[in-house]
């Protein structure tokens, strides 16, 4: 338990005391207290991890109750902790990361009237993630889990004045609470079967269990509908482009860099359960590699900066989950770190274009801002090579890692699939690059007024920077380290980072240089506008996403839209005879209402006469008059 | 010793006296005493079976009757004195408006 509980409730203390006395306090001080919470809680992280790295014995494992929390019947359910390799890396993901965007929030919402309460609903998501990566059991997972729904909800939503925005909360809201249900369902499983949901007494019951039982599989694929919902996986995939009407560094903290890698970490924590359920392992794997596909081939064409990295992000949690398909859980992991770090500095970069634009995000209103911006446009530029897959930056090598897994494990068509993707994700990022940095100004006006954003903004954006290139050289450290939580248990020799054949490097490089080398010859040579190829048939279906939002809308909203009409009429029928009812006793009541005269001596006389009669009927009963 | 019928029988009497007073008299006042008759033809039924009978029971129901009718009494006249402060006259017929 040691240092767990401070890492866990510092951000929690800033939520509480942000909320409570944002009255009081001058303007600048929530998001300096809030940065320096999650600071501090990253310090703690290191420390934690740094104890957990000198445990001896093949168990790395820091454990502890915080308190029986269910009792009497049953397994008792504890609110335990539990900090092993796998979680101590997400730890320093989201206090490290979290950290450095707490820092670029306090520039970029400087001028915003509800400043605290953006930093305590922040921390409040720093808080609920912990908790979901520090959970010892399923069910205090699935408490974080609907707790960072939760804060995703308020924070995309933060501009409540925008309808857009309200829509989009509560559409995340509601297919992450798809995502709750399928986990709800699938621990309830497990708990029947087993009589306990803690991570040990699962992995225990697991090792020694045989593969293939339906009951496996429907578990498996109950707690991957969650992780399908929180990662936004195909078919649950619209919320996360729509998130983007949230501010900036929400979309880079929150929908790029941590909380749509739950479901990342849910099925990396659970892969002895994936190896006994084959079916569905595989059915990850598919999944992961169509949504990879489908959501660059929708960025290509994408008019605003956030929603083609939105795209992005959709692509490379299909990278994720791809390698979780093939087994390649520690290959997943580093792509998750890597993504981490260039995602947050891609998003933070726009972030500090659209505010040096005074709030632009169309494409086709920037250009030529390399000059005006140069840390940011480096910062930008460094992420978009990691993004590419361009050696040696960062993505390069846990791209590598993964598509190496699905061809030696003999996934060729999956393999296929993301060396095609890799060569689709450095056209669309090129592009992204060209339009918004290189080029003529296609606003000259907004373009005299841009300016590079301020110290509090950039620095975090280059240190981010700086770890996309860099982000490469953690793969060695984080094979050996992740080796205890992935070989504690049978069957996962593949899980530590393999390298492909040379042929596939040489294939998927290539591609990005030559989608590297069209983006260039496209939007910089020919100067082609950021709406060209949007009117014809395919271009207009990928700038609207394929119209998944419409299939949506009739195969299940429009559906269950009548299903609710019928019910009302269904209720508002009870509810008119109830209402007869209440009419019937009333007029009952008013025909009675005269015999309370107000006259003492007629209730008097009543009460006597009554008196009387029943003396008569018991004295004519037992026989005294007859 | 007077027997026990003759007292029930007394009682009965003051009882039926009582009940004729408060359904016939329309001053709050008489009817109160008449209702304190009832009261008392009560307690000397309790009484006179208690003696019979050799037991105390009765002789508590008796003082409880007493102690009943005390705190009546005293709730009693003091909504006829407010209600004659109101009023300046003495009809129960007149404080009729609590009807439905």
């Amino acid at each position: 338990m040691q240092g767990l509980v401070e890492i866990l409730v510092l951000p929690l203390l800033g939520a509480a005391t942000i909320t409570a006395f944002k009255g009081l306090m001058p303007k600048k001080l929530p998001g300096i207290w809030a940065s320096l919470l999650v600071a501090v809680s990253f310090l703690l992280s290191i420390l934690a991890d740094r104890r957990v790295a000198t445990l001896s014995g093949s168990h790395h494992v820091i454990t502890g109750v915080l308190w029986n929390w269910v009792t009497g019947f049953g397994a008792a359910i504890h609110f335990r902790l539990y900090l092993d390799p796998l979680s101590a890396v997400w730890l320093l993901i989201i206090t490290g990361v979290g950290a450095l965007i707490h820092i670029y929030s306090i520039g970029y919402m400087h001028d915003d009237a509800g400043q605290p309460r953006f930093f305590a609903y922040l921390n409040f998501f720093i808080f609920s993630m912990l908790l979901l990566v520090l959970a010892g059991n399923l069910i205090v997972l699935l408490i974080g889990w609907a707790l960072v729904g939760l804060a995703s909800y308020l924070l995309i939503g933060f501009w409540y004045e925008r309808p857009t925005a309200v829509a989009a909360a509560k559409k995340a809201f509601v297919m992450n609470t798809l995502g709750d249900v399928g986990i709800l369902l699938g621990l309830a499983l497990l708990y029947i079967h087993y009589h306990g949901v803690g991570y040990p007494h699962l992995f225990q019951a697991f090792s020694q269990a045989k593969p293939g039982s339906a009951f496996f599989e429907w578990s498996a694929f109950l707690l991957y509908v969650g992780a399908m919902a929180k990662s936004a996986q195909f078919p649950l995939h619209m919320w996360l482009a729509d998130a983007m009407e949230g501010p900036t560094p929400v979309s880079a903290l929150i929908h790029a860099a941590t909380m749509v890698t739950a479901g990342v970490y849910l099925m990396t924590r659970l892969y002895p359960l994936l190896r006994l359920a084959p079916i569905t392992h595989e059915l990850i794997g598919a999944i992961g590699a169509f949504t990879a596909i489908f959501a660059a081939s929708v960025a290509f064409f994408q008019q605003d900066i956030k929603k083609v990295l939105a795209y992005s992000t959709l692509s490379q949690l299909g990278y994720m989950f791809l390698g979780i398909g093939v087994s390649a859980y520690t290959a997943s992991v580093f792509h998750f770190m890597t993504h981490a770090f260039f995602k947050a500095c891609l998003f933070l970069a726009a972030g500090s274009v659209i505010h040096g634009l005074s709030g632009e995000q169309d494409l086709g209103q920037m250009g030529g801002l390399a000059r005006k911006m140069p840390w940011t446009m480096a910062s930008f530029l460094a992420a978009t090579l990691a993004i590419s897959g361009i050696p040696p930056f960062s993505g390069y090598f846990s791209k590598e890692a993964i598509l190496g897994q699905a061809y030696n494990s003999g996934h060729y068509f999956l393999w296929g699939i993301g060396v095609f993707t890799a060569g689709m994700t450095a056209f669309y990022m090129f592009r992204l690059f060209f339009l918004t940095f290189l080029g003529k100004p296609r606003n000259q006006k907004l373009h005299d007024h841009a300016h590079e954003a301020p110290l509090v903004m950039t620095i975090p954006v280059v240190i981010l920077g700086v770890l996309a290139v860099v982000g490469g050289a953690f793969g060695g450290w984080l094979n050996g380290w992740l080796k205890p939580a992935f070989a504690l248990y049978p069957g996962a020799a593949h899980a530590a980072l393999e390298s492909g054949p040379l042929f596939g490097t040489i294939v998927t490089v290539a591609l990005a240089v030559v989608a590297f080398i069209v983006a260039f010859l496209l939007y910089v040579r020919r100067d082609t506008a950021p709406k060209a190829g949007t009117e014809q048939a395919p271009g207009h279906w990928m700038l609207h996403a394929w119209g998944m939002d419409l299939v949506w809308m009739a195969i299940v909203v429009n559906p269950l839209k009548l299903v609710g009409q019928a019910m009302g009429a269904v209720e508002r029928t009870i509810l008119a005879g109830v209402t007869g009812l209440a009419a019937g006793v009333q007029s009952w009541a008013t025909d009675l209402a005269p015999i309370q005269t107000g006259y003492v001596r007629r209730y008097a006389l009543s009460i006597m006469v009554g008196g009387v009669a029943l003396l008569a009927y018991y004295l004519i009963r037992i026989g005294f008059i007859s | 010793m007077i027997p026990l019928n003759d007292v029930v029988g007394l009682a009965a009497v003051i009882f039926a006296v009582g009940a004729v007073g408060v359904l016939v008299r329309k001053n709050p006042l008489v009817m109160f005493m008449a209702a304190e008759m009832m009261w008392n033809a009560a307690a000397l039924v309790f009484v006179a079976y208690a003696r019979s009978f050799h037991a105390m029971t009765g002789q508590v129901m008796a003082f409880i009757i007493i102690g009943t009718a005390a705190a009546e009494v005293g709730i009693g006249l003091a909504i006829i004195v407010s209600v004659y402060h109101h009023r300046h006259r003495l009809d129960i017929d007149e404080v009729s408006q609590l009807k439905g």
